[in-house]
This record gives structure tokens, C-alpha cells and sequence, in this order.
């Protein structure tokens, strides 16, 4: 008896809310939208023009570009099959974010290891003057034992009387 | 001469912007002003002076000023790129504006190294290294523009120069190398980093993340010319590049920016530090949330956030720190405490004024990349379109010629927030028939929160009906341009002579003449 019930409220509850859902969906903007296009043309660069974001780029030619990726939308393409077949016919200069392999993956790489070198050389460079190298004696002859704040407020002082 | 035109074309379309000119010239005064600190420090070499801080202290000023310049000359060119390329936003990560920064970075390494040379005579070799880099990657900057060997939005001048020029680089900066090894025994430092916790050691730092946000950079910008090189294949190297890779490394330094001025020099308490903290530190935090949960981001725009709330509540305190004293001291009203404490420590007080830029120019970087909504839609006459909070109704389109010979196309747009409309905005389309060049010039309406910048990218040819308009919604941009103004007023007051004689004026401390030779650093 309860499995009816259960199954009878299945099958019933959802077509309570199927107008509502249709409604929602004619208010919508039919797919794809230029936001839809526009969303994986940002992720490509304009095969012949200077260093230009495909969603952005005025040319008529880019303007084919994005009609195409719409054109492959509606033919229901998914975003990466539109991407690699970019590449295929214009290389991989239109991705905008370069791939993260083979020879390409250095220039991701070479900054982090760039970062480390540099911190490990500041470590070395601090440890070994820190560690080995005490102050000499008469250095505190130099600057008297006063912290900042202390020679800040005395010089204000001073020039407040000046 | 066979053919001799009766008249020239005009300046490129595209050119035609305020910020054009002044963008130009004070990039050229940035550019060649840090010849002047290179030029001394290779004099300094070739007379075997280098190990005297006299190069440092005379070129002190026209280093700034170089540097002033060179920021004023990326803002324009940002506001310039942000008005007229019609992309929506201020910074490309184009490789000619990243070939502008390089120097700017290492020049603004260069400004804080030197402190330390002098006041405590140290990093001699490495504040020659980074002029040496900073002059180079000027040359390398003029090289990319001038030659084009790097694809780019913004080559306006390409010549054959190219092969020379490159020469030219290599022979300068191996010949300015070489200067600095003959001499390198003699640039011996006069004292040591004696604790992690000290000024010495969080300028260090500062320094190597300039210098790996400059490797970064400059890596990133010439891959695909090293791809081509190589492997023959092109590639591009984009905006998501350098956002997660010199993103990081900007917000540590803004980081230390913010806790720098707290350390003293040699050694610093932890104490003190963190009791001189812990006010900015708790307010950031309740706060970057706060504004945080406004926009609603991801995790790391929190995180940006704070560290832009933390770095300006750190410089606030410190201000606060200065007048309450005077207050109290002198029993002055609180603007006149604010002006005669910036006065009597201009250096000290401009730098702050310039990281409170730093800061703000951060904040349009912060909204571009975390907060930044966009949309695109093609409207019938009387049809709206919905972006954040606002509506935009487009009520028709306009076509006519212009004096200077162009065709402009300008659409009419009103524009909504809360059922209530605010104003009107006129995206165009200017098209420059002589030169073939189409110009989009954005409709914005502009907030200190926020700018509505709207394009107008099609339209119906025939009866001018539907058009096609992209829109933006860009947090926190203007506060770059504020940004850029604070910077320059922050250099004017840390540059300002302020009389009395040379040993006055001098940095480093005296114990047998202590009073009026300190001068707190920045």
C-alpha cells in the first residue's frame, strides 16, 4: 500500500510543476546565446589578427569565427570538441591559455621553479650571514641601542623645538 | 620621390584620446630617466667609486622621478586601452604593456634596494645589478614595440631595426656585467642581515618577488617567441597565464608592503611587531568579509580582498600612530598634525601615500579579475536587457557623418537600477572612411563602486532596428585612476626638497650628529 502511494506520488508531483518549468524555459533565451559563444571564443585568440581575444575581435573574420562556434553549438558540439577543433585548423597560437605539456609546459613550470631558487638563495643568503657572521662589537658604537619608534619620537621632538 | 601625397591620413584613429597625450611623453621621460641612475652607476664603476653610495644619493631624485614617470605613463596608457579598445577592460597582458612594466617592477626594486645601501651599506652589487636589468628591459620594452618580433594589439610603430637593435642590448648588457665583475671584490658589504625579523631581511624578500614577477613576466612574454624558436610551433600566452601566475605574487608583496614599515632595522621585536599589527590585522579580516560577501566571489577573491584591506588598515595605523603623538605632544587640531607630520617626513609619508596608490590601482586589478560580469544581447527597439542590478533599454539608433570625415553610428540607451532609470548612455561606433579604421567608443556610466560600460558591436544595417550590445559591469576600476593621481601627489611630497645641507638631508644615522641626520625610512 505505501509503494503505491510512494510511486503514485512520483508519478503526480513532478506534472505539478511541469507548467512552471515550461513557462521558465519559453522565458528564456534560446541556445546558444551570444553569452554561450562568447564564453568559449574568450578562451581563444583570433587566428590572424595581433594578440586579440576571439570575443572581442571587431573583424569580419572573427565574426565568421564566433558564427561557426554558434553554428557548432547548435549542431551540439561540447566546448572542448569546439576548442581541439580550433587548434587542429590554426595551430595552437589560438589558445589563449597555454597547454600544460610537453615543450609548453615550461612556461608554466620555469616561474615556480624561478620562485623557490629565489626564496632558497634568500634563505642561504640570510642563514649564512645570520648564522656564521655575529655583529661586530664596535657596530654598536655606530647606532646607539634606541629602536626606531624611539629615535622617530625624539627627532620630532627635536624639530618641534628647532 | 615619384608620388608626393597633397596631405597625410592624421594620426591614427585609434590615437586620438586624451590619454594619448600624455601618454607618449611621460613614457619617454620614464624610459630614458633611468639612464641617468644607470649612467652614474657605470661611472661609478669605471672610476672605481661603486663601493661610495655618491651615485645612489645623487641620482636619489631623478630616479624617482623616472619612476613617476614611467607610472604615470601605464595609467594613461590603461585608461587610454580601457576608452578605446573596446575590449572592456584597462589591462591585456598584451606583451607590449607587460614589456612597459618589466622596468617599472625592477625599478621599483631598484628604489627600495638602494635604502639599504644607504643606511647600512649593503646589496652594493645587487643594487647595480638591478639598474643594469632595469636599463636593459628598457631597451628590451622599445625593442618588442619597435620591432614587432612579438605579436601584439598595440604595435603602431614596427621598423627594420630589429637585428641592431637586439645587438645593441646584448652588447650593453653583457658590457655592464663585465664593468660590474671587474669591480665586484671591492663592493663588499659594511654590515649584515642580522635577524629574519628585520628591515634588511623583508626588503630581500620584496626584492626577489619583484625580480620573480619580473621573470615571470618577461618569461611569459617571450615563450612564444622561444616555442616558435624551438619547436616551430606558435603559441600564445594569455591573460589566465599571468593572473595565476604573477596574481600570487603581486598579493605577498602587497603583504609585505603593508607589515615592511612596522620592522626595524637590524632586528625587530615579535612581539612589538605583532602588538603593531594586531588592530589592521583584526579589522581586515571583519571587513574583507564584509565586503567580500557583497559581491558574493570565490574564496580567493576573500582573500584579495584582505589582503588589500589588511595593506591600507596597516598604512592608516601608521598615520594615526604619527598624529596621535603630535596631538598629544603639541597639542595640534588634527588636520594641522596630518600636514606638519607629512611635512617634517616627507620621504617617509610620500612613500605611504604611494603604496595607498599601489593599493588602489590593486583594487581595479582585484575587480577585473574576480568580480567583472559581462553579457551580451541583441535588442529590438524598447527591449531591455538585465546585467547585476541594472537594466538596460535600448530606445534606437542614430547615423550620421562627421566633419573629419568619419561615419558614426550611435545607439541610445537608458539605463535602469532598481525600476528607476539613472541615466542615458551613447555607445558609438566611429568609422574613419580614409584610414579604414572602425573606433568603438564604450557608453559608461562610472561609479567609485563600479562602471556600467556598455559597447555597441552590431546592429541592422537596413532601418536601423535591433543592435547588438556587449555589457560590463567592471567593480573597483576607477579607483585606479585615483590611484595613479594619489601615486603622483604620494612622489611630488616624497621628492620635495626640503632644504638644509647635504648632512641634513642624508639617510644614513649619525650617533655623534643623530638629530638632524635621521630620517625614518619608507
Amino acid at each position: 500500500m505505501n509503494i503505491r502511494i510512494l510511486l503514485m506520488c512520483t508519478l503526480i508531483i513532478p506534472t505539478l510543476f511541469a507548467p512552471s518549468a515550461v513557462h521558465a524555459q519559453e522565458g528564456e533565451e534560446k541556445f546558444p546565446t551570444d553569452n554561450d559563444v562568447n564564453a568559449i571564443a574568450g578562451k581563444l585568440y583570433c587566428p590572424v589578427c595581433p594578440n586579440t581575444p576571439l570575443d572581442v575581435c571587431e573583424t569580419k573574420a572573427c565574426q565568421d569565427w564566433r558564427a561557426q562556434i554558434k553554428q557548432q553549438l547548435e549542431d551540439g558540439w561540447t566546448e572542448d570538441q569546439i576548442i581541439d577543433y580550433f587548434v587542429l585548423q590554426y595551430g595552437e597560437r589560438v589558445l589563449a591559455n597555454p597547454k600544460r605539456e610537453g615543450f609548453t609546459s615550461l612556461v608554466w613550470v620555469l616561474p615556480v621553479i624561478a620562485v623557490v631558487l629565489g626564496m632558497t638563495v634568500i634563505w642561504r643568503v640570510i642563514k649564512g650571514w645570520w648564522g656564521f657572521k655575529k655583529p661586530s662589537g664596535s657596530e654598536s658604537n655606530i647606532e646607539p641601542g634606541f629602536d626606531e619608534e624611539s629615535l622617530a619620537r625624539i627627532e620630532r621632538e627635536l624639530d618641534e623645538m628647532r | 620621390m615619384a608620388y608626393v601625397p597633397q596631405d597625410g591620413q592624421g594620426l591614427n584613429p585609434l590615437l586620438r584620446h586624451f590619454g594619448m597625450i600624455g601618454h607618449p611623453p611621460t613614457t619617454y621621460l620614464g624610459f630614458t630617466g633611468f639612464v641617468i641612475p644607470y649612467a652614474f652607476a657605470m661611472a661609478a664603476l669605471i672610476t672605481g667609486k661603486a663601493n661610495e653610495d655618491e651615485w645612489i644619493r645623487t641620482t636619489r631624485r631623478w630616479t624617482l622621478l623616472a619612476w613617476v614617470f614611467l607610472s604615470i605613463g601605464l595609467v594613461l596608457g590603461g585608461r587610454w586601452a580601457y576608452d578605446v579598445l573596446g575590449w572592456g577592460g584597462f589591462w591585456g597582458w598584451d606583451p607590449v604593456e607587460n614589456a612597459m612594466l618589466l622596468p617599472w617592477l625592477t625599478g621599483t626594486a631598484f628604489l627600495h634596494s638602494v635604502m639599504i645601501q644607504e643606511k647600512r651599506g649593503m646589496l652594493k652589487v645587487w643594487n647595480i645589478i638591478l639598474i643594469i636589468l632595469t636599463y636593459s628591459l628598457i631597451l628590451f620594452g622599445t625593442f618588442i614595440t619597435r620591432t614587432g618580433v612579438v605579436s601584439s594589439v598595440h604595435s603602431f610603430a614596427k621598423s627594420a631595426l630589429g637585428p641592431a637593435f637586439f645587438a645593441f642590448i646584448g652588447l650593453t648588457f653583457i658590457s655592464s656585467l663585465s664593468l660590474l665583475f671587474s669591480q665586484w671584490r671591492s663592493l663588499k658589504a659594511e654590515h649584515e642581515v642580522e635577524s629574519f625579523f628585520s628591515r634588511e631581511a623583508a626588503f630581500l624578500l620584496q626584492n626577489m618577488l619583484f625580480i620573480a614577477i619580473t621573470f615571470a613576466m618577461f618569461w611569459g612574454t617571450v615563450f612564444p617567441m622561444i616555442s616558435e624558436l624551438i619547436t616551430g610551433t606558435k603559441i600564445t600566452v594569455g591573460p589566465p597565464f599571468f593572473k595565476h601566475v604573477v596574481g600570487p605574487l603581486f598579493g605577498v608583496l602587497i603583504v609585505l608592503m603593508a607589515i615592511a614599515p612596522f620592522f626595524a632595522w637590524r632586528k625587530q621585536s615579535g612581539v612589538r611587531l605583532v602588538r603593531n599589527l594586531l588592530v589592521p590585522l583584526i579589522l581586515s579580516l571583519v571587513v574583507s568579509l564584509g565586503w567580500g560577501s557583497l559581491y558574493r566571489g570565490l574564496p580567493a577573491s576573500y582573500l584579495a580582498l584582505w589582503v588589500v584591506t589588511f595593506a591600507f588598515l596597516a598604512i592608516l595605523y601608521e598615520f594615526i600612530r604619527g598624529i596621535r603623538a603630535r596631538v598629544r605632544a603639541r597639542g595640534e587640531k588634527l588636520p594641522i598634525a596630518l600636514l606638519r607630520l607629512m611635512g617634517r617626513n616627507r620621504r617617509r609619508y610620500g612613500g605611504y601615500l604611494v603604496h595607498l596608490a599601489v593599493i588602489m590601482i590593486s583594487l581595479g586589478f582585484i575587480g577585473d579579475t574576480f568580480f567583472k560580469l559581462e553579457t551580451q544581447g541583441t535588442l529590438a527597439i524598447g527591449e531591455r536587457i538585465e546585467i547585476g542590478e541594472y537594466e538596460l533599454q535600448f530606445n534606437g539608433l542614430r547615423q550620421f557623418s562627421g566633419s573629419d570625415g568619419r561615419e558614426v553610428l550611435v545607439a541610445s540607451i537608458s539605463l535602469f537600477k532598481g525600476g528607476q532609470i539613472i541615466r542615458n548612455l551613447n555607445p558609438r561606433r566611429d568609422y574613419f572612411v580614409a584610414q579604414q579604421q572602425p573606433v568603438t567608443i564604450p557608453g559608461v556610466h562610472s561609479t567609485l563602486g563600479e562602471d556600467v560600460y556598455v559597447l555597441l558591436v552590431g546592429w541592422e544595417d537596413i532601418g536601423l532596428g535591433a543592435s547588438t550590445f556587449k555589457i560590463f559591469i567592471n567593480p573597483l576600476v576607477n579607483w585606479t585612476w585615483i590611484g595613479g593621481l594619489i601615486l603622483i601627489l604620494g612622489m611630488m611630497i616624497a621628492t620635495w626638497p626640503s632644504g638644509g645641507s647635504a648632512a641634513e638631508r642624508s639617510y644614513r644615522l649619525r650617533p655623534q650628529n643623530l638629530v638632524p641626520s635621521f630620517e625614518p625610512g619608507d
